[in-house]
């Protein structure tokens, strides 16, 4: 956020990710943004991260028990936390949101705040964090440019019945909350299931294996990985809870279609035709 | 009091270096120091994460659980109200005292 000046603004709202595994994923850069805020607003996934915050910051607010309600829409628990911050950098700029993970990755209060602050006159700098993405893909040994990545909300990827690729490994979130936008800590039944493995069953076969993946949120755990075919997801409704990702390994390698082009990639005379010669 | 102890020693390896590190080299011995039940202990010791989360309660899954949240079908904004919200924001921005209560009810109306 530069002005016209050149120099660097500080923002009104720093909106950060912690990473994953406690404290460890924290960024230097996010380290020094929580040093020049007069308040840390967070959604921690440990306490001892509220800890380390207070070690940065002399106030540090942990949104996460003002903020659900049991059986009640999430947005109203996405509607207190956006507000107590934006509320906070009106009285005492600048402050900070800082929530596990990648602050852009599954997070509604950033988009909520990103959106509504300019109409306070407020303004915001977004910085990256270490996501569950990250984790996971190191969990599975999963490396995106091999065969691509395809990944959905599990709500989302029902209700829009959207196609799947079964040549592209496929990440599926918040599996164990599917079916319902309310908030609930209630154990799921078997039947939650059902919908979701006769969806999975038009593009994968009943004995596709299919993997659960919890990335440690801690350096003294290891992540979580349980392997069960497709046509046994129902029974497995106790272990799919809702901190977990279903992964989709590939079925089949994409052959190449356009021989022509496959042709040609390793060749130089061809990369020599798609690029302008070096200025000297 | 065991709960207490768990926690405190997920807690205090997050914060502390070195008590991390005397766990990693003996963890037989750095738990002794700790009111432990056997099933914890042996949690702690096999690294596996459901099961230490589970006696932890709130220090890990579920507290996890809650937090991982977007939904499909979220609301996006009418572009025909933009001017409407902006009147209505410098309206709050202009106000005294706390503002959340009224912040609450704009982004509702964003939707």
């Amino acid at each position: 956020m530069a002005s016209a000046s050149g120099k660097h603004r500080e923002p009104d709202i720093h909106i950060v990710g912690l990473g994953v595994k406690g404290i460890e994923h924290v960024t230097r850069e996010t380290e020094s943004a929580c040093r020049r805020s007069n308040e840390i607003l967070a959604v921690a996934n440990l306490p001892a991260v509220l800890t380390y915050l207070k070690s940065l910051c002399l106030r540090v607010t942990d949104l996460h028990p003002l903020s659900y309600e049991e059986d009640e829409n999430r947005l109203k628990a996405y509607d207190t936390m956006s507000a107590m911050v934006l509320a906070a950098a009106l009285d005492h700029a600048p402050v900070m949101f800082a929530t596990y993970g990648h602050p852009l990755i599954y997070v509604y209060p950033t988009r909520q705040i990103v959106d509504a602050a300019p109409y306070f006159g407020l303004t915001v700098r977004v910085l990256a964090g270490i996501s569950s993405l990250d984790t996971m893909l190191i969990d599975l040994d999963v490396d995106p440019a091999m065969h691509g990545l395809q990944m959905y909300e599990a709500t989302d990827l029902l209700v829009k019945q959207r196609p799947l690729q079964p040549d592209v490994p496929c990440l599926l979130w918040q599996v164990g909350a599917i079916e319902s936008v309310l908030y609930s800590t209630a154990p799921s039944r078997p039947d939650r299931f059902r919908r979701i493995r006769n969806y999975l069953l038009r593009f994968y076969s009943p004995d596709h294996e299919l993997r659960a993946v919890y990335s440690s949120h801690h350096p003294l755990l290891d992540s979580s990985i349980i392997k069960f075919k497709l046509a046994d997801m129902e029974s497995h409704y106790e272990d799919l809870h809702q901190g977990l990702t279903v992964y989709i390994p590939p079925v089949t390698a994409r052959p190449v279609a356009d021989m022509d082009l496959g042709s040609k990639i390793e060749s130089l005379e061809h990369l020599q035709s798609i690029t302008r010669p070096r200025a000297s | 009091m065991s709960r207490t102890a768990l926690t405190e020693i997920l807690d205090r390896s997050l914060l502390d270096e070195e008590f991390r590190q005397a766990i990693q080299a003996d963890p037989y011995e750095v738990f002794k120091g700790f009111d432990l039940t056997d099933e914890e202990r042996s949690a702690l010791l096999s690294r596996q994460l459901t099961k230490v989360s589970d006696l932890a309660f709130m220090a890990c899954t579920i507290r996890f659980a809650m937090i991982r949240n977007i939904v499909a079908l979220l609301p996006t904004l009418d572009e025909s109200r933009k001017a409407e919200l902006q009147s209505r924001g410098e309206e709050i921005a202009r106000m005294e005292g706390d503002r959340t209560e009224a912040i609450k009810k704009f982004l509702a109306q964003m939707r």
